[in-house]
């Protein structure tokens, strides 16, 4: 298994309890993953640890079975194996479609030219060819969370982890964001999406279920 | 990982970008620069006029003196009645030792200009502040005082003649200080000095007519410049560049530093954003360097135009040294921002990358 949480909790300052209760959970090379579950039971909170942007408060995150270290390995293979695609959007509002891109790929030493290059591929994948000069603040809410897929899929990561992904998206657009997303499969990614929505849930390999922080699969 | 061309490239492309935010945050730094700017200028104004004023209408005054104390005092009064004479009045000296202690002593050479006093202490440091601050003497106060340098004084009335009310150390006093202290008298028998301020025009000729109008030899009369030229030895720009400005660039470059640091507050999910995508803290402290230097760049010219041109508007015109001064306190400010405002980068990324990722 490529990528695995054992005994994972997680408390938050703010929190009495713990969001995450002793979760273990494994996921394999090009695997798409849904994690379902009702709001606040510890969807996000899990997404972010497989995706190491945090850690937890204990337990283990798991690499190719090895644990993953802090500092600067930690973020070299954050930004090398993992690719986030966040419910908030998240992007440089004021930058052009094509700069968001390519932000991946720049952030793994590529030259800018040829991030372009590989930026423009991707945002063809997700439906957005003939937008990457355009300001990402004019483009809509799916058209957004294309941008950020198209930016997931630009770096060639492991592992694309979602977080809600068709939120506040129609059904038309959830169905192209959805096509969008397993296009990494084509390049060989893992792909775990956290979501409400069963018709998302439908289209992954495997959905494992979430409740008060801890995990059932169906 | 990031490299430093990569990040020059994102830093001036999220500036360039950045539209009417980055304009807003580049126009109230600017209005920093141009305000650090125009205070130095305003300040460096009121001591070059008030030397100006000094120096000029010194240069005008002369001193008629006797040693026997013989003058006649109701010529020198006499003396009002010409056209070409702005003022002239007598004195009679009286010995130092009549005063036990300082105070008491006159400072008369404020008579010519009230607010010498004033040019003097603002850059002897006062002690104290209020309208009866007490002040270290400088050398040239001190001579002109008898009194040691370095003594406390509490002067009495700046703006009229100046009276030295009190002095810290009695045993400072000028002991080998043979000058007279001089009070003002009655234009009526015998004095020591005249003193006459003459009008520009008349400068050239008023030595030989004050010879004539007192009737008496040069051996036996001793007629000076009141400011001989090269008294006022001070050089100006070398004591203001000297002055302590920690007080308004310090305030002024952390008043920069904050608009930086407002500016990256609304945009903590970019850097949450960078940080997902491999960004060390020392990534977004250079990252936060270049958009600063950016920042300041456009800024500070911004800012220094704006402000040498409400400068010329409100000063006629604007001095090199004034806009040196002025220069070096804005370029003080903006260096101050230049090392604190990135450090808004690198703390306000602190927090998790999943929660600053939620930001707006």
């Amino acid at each position: 298994m490529s990528l695995a949480v054992r005994d994972v909790t997680h408390t938050y300052r703010t929190n009495a309890g713990p969001v995450l209760h002793d979760v273990s959970l494994e996921l394999g090379d090009g695997e798409t993953v849904a994690i379902m579950g009702p709001s606040g039971s510890g969807k996000t909170t899990l997404l972010s640890i497989l995706g190491l942007l945090m850690p937890p408060t204990s337990g283990d995150v798991l690499l190719d079975g090895e644990g993953v270290p802090g500092g600067r390995v930690r973020r070299v293979l954050r930004s090398r194996d993992f690719a986030w695609v966040s419910q908030t959007t998240n992007v440089l509002a004021r930058r052009s479609v094509r700069d968001n891109a390519a932000l991946a790929l720049l952030g793994q030493g590529v030259q800018r030219s040829s991030a372009y290059v590989q930026a423009e591929k991707s945002l063809v994948m997700v439906g957005l060819s003939g937008l990457s000069r355009r300001t990402v603040q004019t483009l809509s809410g799916g058209e957004l969370q294309r941008v950020c897929i198209a930016r997931a899929l630009c770096g060639r990561p492991r592992f694309i982890l979602a977080d809600e992904p068709s939120g506040q998206l129609d059904s038309a657009t959830t169905s192209r964001v959805l096509d969008a997303l397993l296009a990494a499969r084509e390049q060989g990614s893992s792909l775990i999406v956290a979501t409400h929505d069963p018709e998302v849930a439908e289209r992954m390999d495997r959905v494992i279920e979430l409740r008060d922080g801890q995990l059932s699969v169906r | 990982m990031w490299n430093v061309r990569t990040l020059i490239g994102e830093g001036v492309r999220n500036i360039i970008s950045s539209g009417m935010r980055g304009l807003v945050v580049i126009a109230a730094f600017a209005g920093v620069v141009a305000g650090l700017f125009l205070a130095e200028v305003s300040f460096v104004d009121g001591i070059i006029r008030d030397q100006q004023a000094f120096t000029e209408r010194g240069l005008n005054v002369f001193v008629v003196g006797v040693e026997d104390g013989t003058l006649q005092l109701d010529r020198c009064a006499e003396l009002n009645r010409l056209d070409h004479v702005i003022a002239a009045g007598g004195l009679r000296r009286v010995e130092q030792t009549i005063f036990s202690t300082a105070p008491g002593v006159r400072f008369q050479t404020v008579e010519v200009s009230g607010r010498l006093l004033d040019v003097w202490v603002r850059d002897i440091s006062p002690v104290s502040s209020g309208p009866n601050s007490r002040f270290l003497l400088g050398q040239a106060a001190a001579d002109e005082l008898g009194l040691a340098a370095d003594v406390v004084v509490e002067p009495r009335g700046i703006d009229g003649v100046v009276e030295i009310a009190a002095v810290a150390d009695v045993s400072a006093r000028y002991e080998a200080a043979s000058r007279w202290v001089m009070v003002p008298s009655v234009a009526a028998g015998g004095g020591d000095e005249c003193w006459v301020e003459f009008i520009a025009q008349a400068k050239p000729t008023a030595k030989g007519e004050l010879l004539s109008w007192f009737d008496k030899d040069e051996l036996s009369i001793g007629i000076r410049s009141l400011v001989p030229t090269g008294e006022f030895t001070r050089d100006p720009l070398r004591s203001l560049v000297e002055r302590n400005t920690r007080s308004l660039w310090f305030p002024g470059g952390a008043l920069l530093a904050l608009i930086l640091w407002i500016g990256v507050w609304f945009r903590r999910s970019e850097l949450g954003l960078y940080r997902s995508l491999g960004m060390s803290t020392l990534d977004l402290y250079r990252l936060g360097w270049i958009e600063t230097a950016v920042v300041a760049a456009a800024g500070s010219i911004v800012g220094v135009l704006w402000g040498a041109a409400v400068g010329v508007r409100l000063f006629d015109s604007l001095r090199l040294d004034q806009t040196v001064i002025g220069l070096l306190t804005a370029s003080s400010g903006v260096a101050f921002a230049l090392i604190a405002g990135p450090f808004a980068y690198a703390l306000l990324s602190r927090p998790h990358i999943a929660t600053l990722l939620k930001e707006r």
